[in-house]
């Protein structure tokens, strides 16, 4: 069984088609990327399949669960780390770990301990205290991820989750997703930064206006070119033009 | 650079209008409401020509004066100025704050409140057309104090922006909110004292006269007394009174330049610096038990760190503070405490509690979507939200109405408590209701708590209004039962009963409908209440 099976997904807004009858078979157990440019409909897709957004047709399965019709079992096997939307940014990072960790059911005692490793393997121990409207971009990406991490989900979606992430940073949750792939757990995460996607995934999908344009193994898609080039084949590259722009030339 | 912002302001204006159409029917709303509150004012001052001129002379100033308060309260508590012209955001663009001022003046005059300011203001110009020169110094004082009292909002939220990147923020609006409370108690009691040594209508124009004497020598009241000083012939009161007027005026300007220069260095969305909180609190320990404690728990660390949130409690310690000192002064006046205002202040605060709460989900913005990808269920966030509020506003409640009783006697405990509690019970469950419906826009987290985001000033007025009136027809067989416990046997035993009754019904229903509501549209809610930018 798949961890994500999704069908012939639509979103319209208006008269623009943000994501247009887009399908997605995500295998249990692997790292999984989906690449597109800005626009391509990454974010809203992810949205519909994570609950947080309706979709005008379409259905999306989590492990057999349908998002919809059968939304608490598949919220429960899902950790989720949005692109763009806020968090209880007035808690302390120490705080909203624990807020999510007992909304999701925890034990109390499990959610102290689990909110307590989680800040150590992602290095913000010290600034557990801290309110997370005074962390870094960075830091509020890493607490995101501990917050998705915290019930032990079995599929991991992360919207971005490298974004104005530092190198060092970078590397730590890496080396979780590693683990937790390892272990028998799904990551789909979506980026548009290819070098990350091609060390770090074994399958991907590239999106373009909604729809996919290649799915399939790292190996498949990028047949023997680097991921940028195949990338910028599929989706079409533009040159900048020579006189364009001329006045930007000072010397 | 006027053209420019004066643009910018209609698009805005016409993007709000262009929006849901409930927006639309707010608007229309409270335009007609406040033009209805206007018309009787503008009605008066017109009608003044023809009277005798100390009479002209009290009213134009008192209604001058109260129209400069007006400015001064509306934009703290009713609907601020729109966010989208707010100072910050023009910090990275290379503007000077002295170019900017005009035009941020100019557009900020397009509104209703502007419009109706200039409205009264025409009509005390033809209601002192009597001769030329009164004509002039109508002209001269209108325009003055028109201007005043348009510049005041652009003072207030320019310093309050600048504040809201320190721990200051929170002292300076706990301080303008009391320093409010006591400015308005100290007024009534005068003007109540006035009114109660008087007999006779002579008197009461005597009164009159006095105050609006004083009140032309303060700032606010200088310019809106010149026409009455020249038609009088005084012309070194007049002279006076020109200078106070004109000096108030510069110095409103010259602080807002600072103020502008200030907020144009200082960057954008400086989070509001609480340092680091305990590790952990007796919130953690007190609730955690279950999926509604923790939401409740998590409102109660809001209350006290977010502040659009704090800004709601310090409105609700208005309330003890006022009974305080109304108490006082009328213990100070040798007066016995009798009168029944002191007690309504307990149900009043009540009754207000259901908007603030319908307001809450609001306040997340986007943060909601936590309780979405959780499977928060609908009656848990409406009771988490109902709890956590409760635990910080029932107390305030129970305070002020306790302080009532103890002044006025233990004879208004059952009755003004029956009406409490059902008034009480019945706006939080209305609340509960209406806000899983309707969400108001409200100003993004770390913003200005004083600027309403666009449109949203209207329509929080319209659930405000709405949740007050359902609310008290909710309540009334209790008011009703509590009215009658003063002369009827049966009555002194129901009210309480009755009282329990309606604010458990209400309360379950609030929770339950409104949890239902959520549970059909999450993902649309969670889009209603994240900030369009």
């Amino acid at each position: 069984m798949p961890a994500l099976r999704v069908t012939d997904l639509v979103k319209t807004y208006g008269d623009k088609r943000a994501v247009d009858g887009l399908s997605l078979l995500v295998p249990a157990g692997s790292m999984y990327g989906l690449v597109g440019p800005n626009g391509a409909g990454k974010t809203t897709t992810l949205s519909m399949a994570t609950g947080l957004l309706r979709p005008d047709a379409g259905t999306v399965e989590v492990l057999g669960h349908d998002v919809w019709s059968d939304p608490v079992a598949a919220k429960a096997l899902i950790g989720v780390l949005p692109d763009g939307l806020h968090v209880f940014d007035r808690l302390s990072g120490r705080e909203l770990i624990r807020y999510v960790a007992l909304l999701r059911g925890l034990d109390r005692r499990v959610a102290d301990t689990r909110a307590e490793e989680l800040l150590s393997a992602l290095g913000l121990a010290d600034d557990a205290e801290l309110l997370v409207c005074d962390y870094s971009a960075g830091m509020t990406k890493k607490i995101g991820l501990a917050c998705a991490l915290v019930h032990a989900p079995r599929l991991l979606i992360l919207d971005e989750p490298f974004e104005a992430v530092d190198p060092v940073s970078g590397d730590m949750i890496r080396q979780i997703l590693n683990a937790f792939v390892a272990s028998g757990g799904t990551v789909l995460l979506s980026s548009h930064v290819m070098e990350i996607v091609e060390a770090l995934c074994d399958s991907l999908a590239i999106v373009l206006h909604g729809r996919v344009l290649a799915a399939g193994t790292l190996d498949d898609v990028r047949q023997g070119d680097s991921l940028t080039d195949r990338f910028l084949d599929v989706v079409g590259a533009r040159h900048l033009e020579s006189e364009s722009l001329a006045w930007l030339h000072s010397s | 650079m006027v053209a420019l912002l004066v643009g910018l302001r209609f698009r805005l204006l016409r993007r709000s209008l262009a929006g849901p159409s409930r927006h639309r029917v707010a608007v229309a709303a409270v335009a007609i409401v406040s033009f209805l509150f206007t018309a009787p004012v503008c009605l008066v001052l017109l009608v003044l020509g023809g009277t005798d001129l100390v009479m002209a002379r009290a009213m134009t100033v008192l209604i001058g004066f109260s129209l400069m308060l007006a400015w001064i309260w509306l934009p703290l508590f009713l609907t601020g100025t729109d966010d989208a012209l707010s100072p910050g955001r023009f910090a990275l663009l290379p503007l000077s704050a002295f170019r900017l001022l005009p035009g941020l003046y100019v557009a900020g005059l397009i509104g209703l409140g502007s419009a109706l300011s200039i409205l009264v203001a025409l009509c005390s110009v033809v209601g002192w057309a009597r001769s030329v020169p009164t004509f002039i110094a109508g002209v001269v004082g209108a325009l003055l104090g028109v201007v005043t009292a348009t510049l005041i909002p652009h003072l207030l939220t320019t310093v309050f922006a600048g504040a809201l990147g320190s721990r200051r923020f929170r002292d300076l609006t706990g301080l303008a909110v009391v320093g409010f409370a006591v400015g308005i108690t100290i007024v009534m009691q005068v003007a109540s004292s006035a009114i109660s040594h008087t007999n006779g209508p002579e008197a009461v124009v005597g009164a009159l006269d006095h105050a609006a004497t004083v009140l032309s020598w303060t700032p606010f009241g200088a310019a809106w007394v010149l026409p009455a000083d020249v038609a009088q012939g005084d012309m070194a009161a007049a002279l006076g009174h020109f200078a106070l007027a004109v000096g108030t005026l510069a110095a409103l300007v010259v602080g807002w330049w600072a103020a502008l220069r200030r907020a144009l260095t200082t960057p954008l969305d400086v989070p509001d610096v609480v340092g680091r909180v305990t590790r952990e609190s007796a919130i953690d320990r007190w609730f955690s038990g279950s999926t509604t404690a923790v939401i409740a728990g998590r409102l109660l660390r809001y209350f006290r760190r977010d502040p659009r949130r704090l800004l709601s409690v310090f409105s609700m310690m208005l309330a003890p503070v006022l009974v305080g000192v109304s108490v006082a002064g009328i213990i100070a006046a040798g007066g016995r405490v009798g009168g029944i205002s002191v007690l309504l202040v307990a149900p009043f605060l009540g009754l207000l509690l259901g908007p603030t709460l319908a307001f809450d989900i609001s306040y997340d913005d986007s943060a909601l979507w936590t309780h979405l990808t959780t499977s928060v269920k609908g009656w848990e966030d409406r009771l988490g939200r109902l709890v956590g509020f409760s635990t910080i506003a029932l107390p305030i409640v129970a305070l002020v109405l306790l302080m009532g009783v103890m002044s006025t006697g233990s004879d208004n405990l059952l009755p003004f408590g029956a009406a409490t509690i059902a008034v009480t019970g019945a706006s939080l469950g209305v609340g509960s209701h209406l806000g899983s419906i309707i969400q108001v826009p409200v100003p993004p987290p770390g913003s200005n708590p004083f600027g309403k985001g666009s449109g949203g000033g209207p329509l929080s007025i319209v659930v405000s209004l709405l949740t007050v009136v359902l609310a008290l027809l909710v309540a009334a067989p209790a008011l009703v039962a509590a009215a009658l416990s003063y002369g009827y046997r049966w009555a002194w035993y129901a009210a309480v009963p009755i009282a329990l009754a309606t604010a458990a019904a209400t309360i379950v229903w609030g929770v339950v409908m409104g949890g239902r509501r959520l549970d059909r549209r999450w993902p649309e809610v969670l889009r209603e209440v994240t900030y369009k930018r």
